[in-house]
C-alpha cells in the first residue's frame, strides 16, 4: 500500500510569497556563514543529509492545491551547490523536485537561501546553526550542547495567537520611493559593511537608544539627506522594520513568524534634526511594540487568510491578483526596509571556526533597496540589497557612520 | 589596506573603484600577512539562461506544430486542387505565425526592435496576401500606410511612457492612451477618406479626437493643476 505523504499548510505570513514570486521578485533570503578555512562541499552535504531529517517542514516541495499551495513531505535529499550566481536568486520551487531553499558553498563560506514561503530569519538562522555544529562535528567537533526538538517548530503561530474581534490597524498611505532605474533582471547587488559593534553602540547609548532604533534613525537620516541633495516629489518615508514576534508570543515555531511595524517621517513638514528623528523613533516603539498594537496586525493577516471569499479563489486567479494586492497593500506603502537579526551566538567550540555571518535581503521591486543587519562576536554586518546601480543611500550612510569616526570596512559583489 | 581618501571606508585588496562613491583606488601590494580570500564568485547571471531554456521549449515545440500544418496544407493542395487560394493565404498566414512568435517570444532584446519587427512582419504578411491572385489591390494604398501610422502611433505613446513612468501612472497611462487613440482615429480617418474620394474631409475622427484629447487635458490639468498666474486671473475675475 502507498505510505501516507505529510503535508503542511503555507503558514499565514508564508502564503502570500509564491503568488507573488517572479525572477525579479525572488522572495529569497541569504544567511551565510563564512569559516577561516575553506568548506569541504562532500562533508557539508553529509551535514545537511544528516540535519534534514530533523527539520522535516523544510524537507518538503511546493505542490499547487485547488485553492492554496501546499508543502508536501518528500523522500529526496536536497544537494549543496557551487555558488555561481548573484546573491538571493529566484527559485524555481513550484517545478517537481526542487526544495524551496538551497544550500551554497564559496571558498570560506556556507550560505542557505531560503524562499519566505517557508520561513523567516529566525528559522534560517537555526537551520544554518544547526547545519555548522553538523559539520564542524564531522570534522570531529563535538559541540557541548544537545538541542531538543520541539513539537512547537511545525506550527502557524499567527493562528495560535489570533485574536477574533479586535480592530484593524489604521491602513497606511503611498510612501516615498527611491527614483532610481532598476538594474538588469537576474541582477543583485550587495554592499556589506563591516563596524565594530561597540563603537556603535556606544552611540546608540549616547541617544539612549538600542541599536536598532540608533539605525532606524540613521536610516531616516540618510534618506532626508538624499531627498535634500535631489529634490524630488515628496511623500511620507515609511521604513518597513519586521519584527521577530517569538519574544512577544512565545513559540518555537521555524516557520514565518513576524510583522512589520512602519515608523514613518514625513520630510514635507520640514528638516529633523538627528535628535528629533531619534526621538520619534523611540516614542513610535513604545507605542508599537507591545502585545496590543502588534495583535491587531496579526489579526488583520489571519482575518484576510480566513475570509471565506478570499479562500474560494482558484489559485490561478490568486496567483494573478495576489502581485497587484500586495503591492497596493504593502510595498507601495514602504520605502524600504531595515531588518536587524540581531547576535548571534554558536557554541563556544566552534565560536573561534566561523569568522562572521551575513544576510542578505530578498530582492524587492517596490522597495529597491532593503537593509539587512546581523552581529556575531565583536562586529556588525550591515548589507544594502539593491536592484539599482546606484549607490547613493549606501553612500551617505556609511559616511555618516564615518563621520561619527567609527571605522567601516566596505565589501560588494558589484564589478 | 587600501582606503576609500573620499569616503574614509577601508576596502578589499584589488578593487577598482569604491564600491559607494566610484572613486579609482589605486592598486596597493598585499601586506605579508594577509590571505586573500575571494568573497563572491564572478556571478553569472541566472536570468536569461533560465528563460532562454524556457523560451525554446515554447519556441521549438511550436515550431514543429507550424511545420507540420504548414506540410499538412502542402500535400492538401497537392492533392485537392480546388481552392489553391485558400490554402495559399492559410500557408502565408501559418508562416507569418512563426515570425510573430518569434517576435514575442522576446528573442529580440530590445522593445523598439521587437515592435519593428512586428510591424515588418505584418507588412510582409499583408503584401504576400495582396499578392496570392498575382494583382496587387490593397497593399500598398490601405495597408502600408496604416501599419506605417500604427507603428508610429505605439512608438510615441512609449517615448511619453517612458519620460513619465516614474510619475503618477495612474494619470499618465490613461492620458497618453487617449491621445494614441485619439491620433490613430485621425490618422485612420485621413487614410480611409484619401483613398475613397482622393480628399480629406475629418467627420467621426474629430469628434473622437475631440473627446479624447480634452479627457487626456482634464485628467494632466488635475494632475499640474493650474499654472498660479492663470488661477490669481480667475480669482480675480470671479470672485464672490
Amino acid at each position: 500500500m502507498k505510505q501516507k505523504r505529510a503535508w503542511y499548510k503555507l503558514d499565514n505570513a508564508g502564503k502570500l510569497y509564491p503568488s507573488i514570486t517572479s525572477t525579479r521578485v525572488s522572495t529569497v533570503f541569504r544567511i551565510s556563514a563564512s569559516l577561516y578555512n575553506p568548506v569541504d562541499p562532500e562533508i557539508l552535504q553529509k551535514a545537511l543529509n544528516n540535519i534534514i531529517g530533523r527539520f522535516p517542514y523544510f524537507k518538503v516541495n511546493l505542490k499547487r492545491g485547488f485553492f492554496w499551495y501546499y508543502f508536501e513531505y518528500t523522500e529526496k535529499y536536497p544537494q549543496v551547490q557551487k555558488e555561481t550566481y548573484y546573491p538571493c536568486m529566484f527559485m524555481l520551487y513550484k517545478n517537481k523536485n526542487s526544495f524551496p531553499f538551497r544550500v551554497l558553498y564559496f571558498n570560506n563560506r556556507i550560505s542557505v537561501e531560503f524562499s519566505h514561503s517557508i520561513t523567516d530569519g529566525m528559522g534560517g538562522i537555526h537551520f544554518l546553526k544547526s547545519l555548522l555544529i553538523e559539520y564542524f562535528r564531522l570534522l570531529g567537533i563535538q559541540p557541548e550542547f544537545q538541542e531538543k526538538i520541539s513539537k512547537e517548530e511545525a506550527e502557524d503561530a499567527f493562528k495560535r495567537y489570533y485574536v477574533k474581534n479586535i480592530p484593524k490597524p489604521a491602513k497606511l498611505k503611498k510612501a516615498f520611493h527611491f527614483p532610481f532605474k532598476l538594474n538588469a533582471k537576474g541582477e543583485y547587488y550587495i554592499i556589506t559593511g563591516i563596524i565594530p559593534v561597540n563603537m556603535l553602540l556606544e552611540e546608540a547609548k549616547k541617544y539612549s537608544a538600542s541599536l536598532t532604533q540608533f539605525l532606524l534613525a540613521l536610516y531616516f537620516d540618510t534618506i532626508q539627506e538624499f531627498i535634500r541633495l535631489h529634490p524630488c516629489k515628496l511623500l511620507p518615508v515609511v521604513i518597513n522594520l519586521p519584527v521577530n514576534l517569538r519574544n512577544i508570543f512565545p513559540s518555537k515555531t521555524m516557520r514565518n513568524f513576524f510583522i512589520s511595524l512602519t515608523p514613518q517621517i514625513d520630510f514635507r513638514l520640514g528638516s529633523y534634526s538627528f535628535e528629533e528623528i531619534i526621538n520619534y523613533i523611540r516614542n513610535y516603539m513604545a507605542i508599537a511594540l507591545n502585545k496590543k498594537h502588534i495583535s491587531q496586525h496579526i489579526h488583520l493577516n489571519v482575518k484576510r487568510e480566513k475570509t471565506i471569499f478570499i479562500r474560494l479563489i482558484p489559485l490561478f486567479l490568486k496567483n494573478l491578483m495576489m502581485p497587484a494586492l500586495y503591492n497596493k497593500f504593502a510595498e507601495r506603502n514602504y520605502t524600504t526596509g531595515l531588518s536587524n537579526l540581531g547576535l548571534i551566538t554558536l557554541p563556544k567550540s566552534i565560536e573561534n571556526l566561523v569568522e562572521r555571518f551575513e544576510v542578505y535581503p530578498p530582492p524587492s521591486m517596490g522597495n529597491i533597496i532593503k537593509v539587512t543587519t546581523i552581529s556575531y562576536k565583536d562586529k556588525i554586518y550591515i548589507s544594502f540589497g539593491s536592484l539599482t546601480k546606484n549607490t547613493e543611500i549606501e553612500k551617505i550612510f556609511f559616511r555618516k557612520i564615518r563621520k561619527m569616526n567609527i571605522p567601516v570596512k566596505i565589501e560588494t559583489n558589484r564589478e | 589596506m587600501p582606503y576609500c581618501p573620499r569616503c574614509g571606508v577601508e576596502l578589499d585588496y584589488h578593487i577598482k573603484n569604491c564600491p559607494l562613491c566610484q572613486f579609482p583606488i589605486p592598486e596597493i601590494p598585499e601586506e605579508n600577512n594577509h590571505i586573500n580570500v575571494e568573497k563572491f564568485p564572478r556571478p553569472e547571471n541566472k536570468y536569461f539562461e533560465e528563460i532562454l531554456k524556457v523560451k525554446n521549449q515554447i519556441f521549438f515545440t511550436l515550431s514543429i506544430l507550424i511545420l507540420s500544418a504548414v506540410l499538412v496544407l502542402m500535400t492538401i493542395n497537392s492533392i485537392i486542387e480546388t481552392h489553391p487560394l485558400a490554402i495559399n493565404y492559410s500557408i502565408i498566414s501559418v508562416i507569418a505565425a512563426w515570425f510573430y512568435i518569434l517576435i514575442l517570444l522576446g528573442y529580440l532584446s530590445n522593445l523598439y526592435y521587437s515592435i519593428l519587427g512586428i510591424g515588418i512582419v505584418t507588412g510582409c504578411l499583408t503584401l504576400a496576401l495582396d499578392s496570392v491572385d498575382g494583382k496587387m489591390n490593397w497593399f500598398f494604398t490601405y495597408a502600408l500606410p496604416i501599419i506605417i501610422l500604427v507603428l508610429l502611433v505605439i512608438y510615441l505613446f512609449l517615448y511619453l511612457y517612458n519620460r513619465s513612468k516614474l510619475l503618477n501612472q495612474f494619470i499618465f497611462i490613461p492620458s497618453y492612451l487617449f491621445i494614441a487613440v485619439a491620433l490613430l482615429s485621425v490618422g485612420l480617418e485621413c487614410i480611409l477618406d484619401f483613398q475613397a474620394n482622393q480628399s480629406i474631409h475629418l467627420s467621426w475622427s474629430l469628434i473622437v479626437f475631440i473627446i479624447l484629447v480634452s479627457l487626456a487635458v482634464l485628467l494632466l490639468g488635475l494632475y499640474y493643476k493650474l499654472p498660479e498666474m492663470i488661477k490669481e486671473k480667475i480669482k480675480r475675475k470671479l470672485h464672490i
